[in-house]
């Protein structure tokens, strides 16, 4: 048995999808959130996006990784973790040759991230779709 | 401009003044309707929109009470007295000092801190080289 005494906390972690007709970079990234080249806000988002870039792999590798013991096709193990509607995206990107990478950001990594992992939202321009709508906080 | 993030839920913040969410938003040159923007709107709410005016609180209900700020600060929120003696190191005539228990729990970030001190500066807020 552990007694812990002092302040105690919980962490967490949150899914994220991304769906890309392009290469996914810093630049297509800042345009997608509505960032401009001037604004102040640069740095805070580019933290954001080293984040995610860190903790995405293609959509496939993930469903492996994540659910170790995968007999039927990953796909159908996604189901349980993402509503119809983003697996409907995934399938739909994955059959047109487009990139879809899954992946998590955490509480415990730096405020920035931490505030977006806990953030839920989704968006999406011509190029990239980002849903970060699992939000499990 | 003074920010300081104490326990999860207490944010006491210090600025030359009250900015509108207007040029708040503005400064921060991001598209409107963007979720940069809304992320602005989200600063602008927990900095100044719901942050309670707590040196006109000092004044109005509280200055009989408690000789100093910092004693008031100290006493009524809770504040360790170091923390309070910098917040009321801070205060000019026209400064606004901010409290809200509904933080993001960013401002802490040097990356955050350096974003906010550029949007500030280009509203006109003052920085002291010799402050923190």
């Amino acid at each position: 048995m552990k007694i812990r005494t002092d302040f105690v906390t919980n962490s967490s972690s949150t899914s994220f999808v991304i769906i890309a007709t392009c290469e996914f970079t810093e630049d297509r990234f800042l345009e997608l959130v509505g960032v401009s080249a001037q604004s102040p806000l640069k740095p805070l988002f580019a933290v954001l996006y080293h984040s995610l870039k860190q903790n995405m792999c293609p959509a496939k590798d993930y469903a492996r990784d994540y659910y170790h013991d995968v007999t039927q096709d990953w796909i159908t193990a996604l189901r349980s973790q993402f509503a119809e509607e983003v697996i409907n995206r995934i399938t739909k990107a994955e059959r047109e040759g487009h990139k879809v990478y899954l992946g998590k950001l955490s509480s415990e990594e730096n405020c920035i991230e931490s505030f977006f992992c806990v953030d839920s939202f989704e968006i999406e321009n011509e190029n990239i779709y980002l849903n970060a709508l699992d939000c499990a906080w | 401009m003074y920010i300081r993030e104490i326990s999860t839920s207490k944010l006491f913040a210090v600025f030359d003044r009250r900015y509108t969410q207007d040029e708040f938003r503005a400064a921060c040159q991001v598209v409107p309707g963007s979720y940069a923007d809304f992320f602005v709107l989200e600063m602008h709410r927990c900095l100044f929109d719901h942050a309670r005016d707590i040196r006109a609180e000092y004044k109005k209900y509280y200055a009989i009470e408690y000789p100093t700020i910092s004693d008031f600060l100290f006493w009524k929120y809770g504040i360790d007295k170091e923390t309070a003696q910098q917040i009321a190191s801070k205060l000019t005539k026209s400064t606004f000092v901010g409290y809200s228990r509904d933080t993001m729990r960013i401002f802490d970030d040097e990356t955050v801190k350096s974003v906010l001190k550029e949007i500030l500066s280009a509203l006109g807020e003052f920085f002291d080289e010799n402050s923190d």
